[in-house]
């Protein structure tokens, strides 16, 4: 991921090393956080993570978009320095609005991705609605063939349910 | 954060993380914090 001299906000890391905390000039306070996420059958338990941004404050004010982007690059690119780390993200489907979320994450990840970091997604109907979940990975991550292989399983197994 | 959970599938996990997600939004929108949120308390329901 491309983040060296472009403007962000501090981050403050907490002390489980998986959660980062910053606050935008304008208040609005942002918490990113990767659970650890235990899903594939052939990857170690303590690599795969799903992330999340939540925003916890909103400010009146209409914060800096770029600044924000960069601040969440810049934290993905702290986690893929493991190049054994996986991801997987999915937005929030029960207020109708996961699209539009959706849309601006890949925006913001092709604007900053630097080919390193790979990616596979699918779609799922879940009991809230339908969902697109997204594996982020290194490509010299030593489980690429474990994880893309499972994950085109169920991609598969979703493209014939759905 | 309690126990780590295991998921017998990517398709159960990811049910999972949208009724999390949700749990999040509606916790966050409450407390105004994540603090005291715990993820993996989060159960899909049974009709699912």
């Amino acid at each position: 991921m491309q983040f060296k001299f472009q403007p962000r906000y501090d981050v403050v890391c907490q002390s489980d090393g998986l959660t980062y905390l910053f606050r935008t000039d304008n208040g609005s306070t942002y918490k990113l956080e990767f659970i650890p996420f235990d899903i594939f059958a052939g990857v170690p338990s303590d690599s795969v993570y799903a992330f999340n941004i939540d925003r916890l404050v909103r400010s009146r004010q209409p914060d800096d978009t770029v600044r924000i982007r960069n601040t969440v690059a810049y934290v993905i690119s702290i986690f893929f320095r493991q190049i054994d780390n996986a991801i997987i993200t999915s937005c929030e489907v029960d207020d109708g609005m996961q699209r539009g979320r959706k849309r601006l994450f890949d925006r913001w990840f092709n604007q900053m991705n630097d080919g390193s970091i790979m990616t596979m997604t699918a779609q799922q109907k879940t009991g809230l609605g339908l969902t697109d979940a997204t594996l982020y990975y290194h490509c010299n991550n030593i489980y690429r063939r474990s994880l893309e292989q499972e994950f085109r399983e169920y991609v598969e197994l979703m493209n014939e349910i759905n | 954060m309690a126990e780590k959970r295991k998921f017998k599938s990517i398709r159960e996990g990811i049910e999972w993380l949208a009724y999390m997600k949700k749990a999040r939004r509606e916790y966050i929108d409450k407390y105004h914090t994540l603090d005291g949120f715990d993820p993996y308390a989060v159960q899909v329901p049974a009709q699912v």
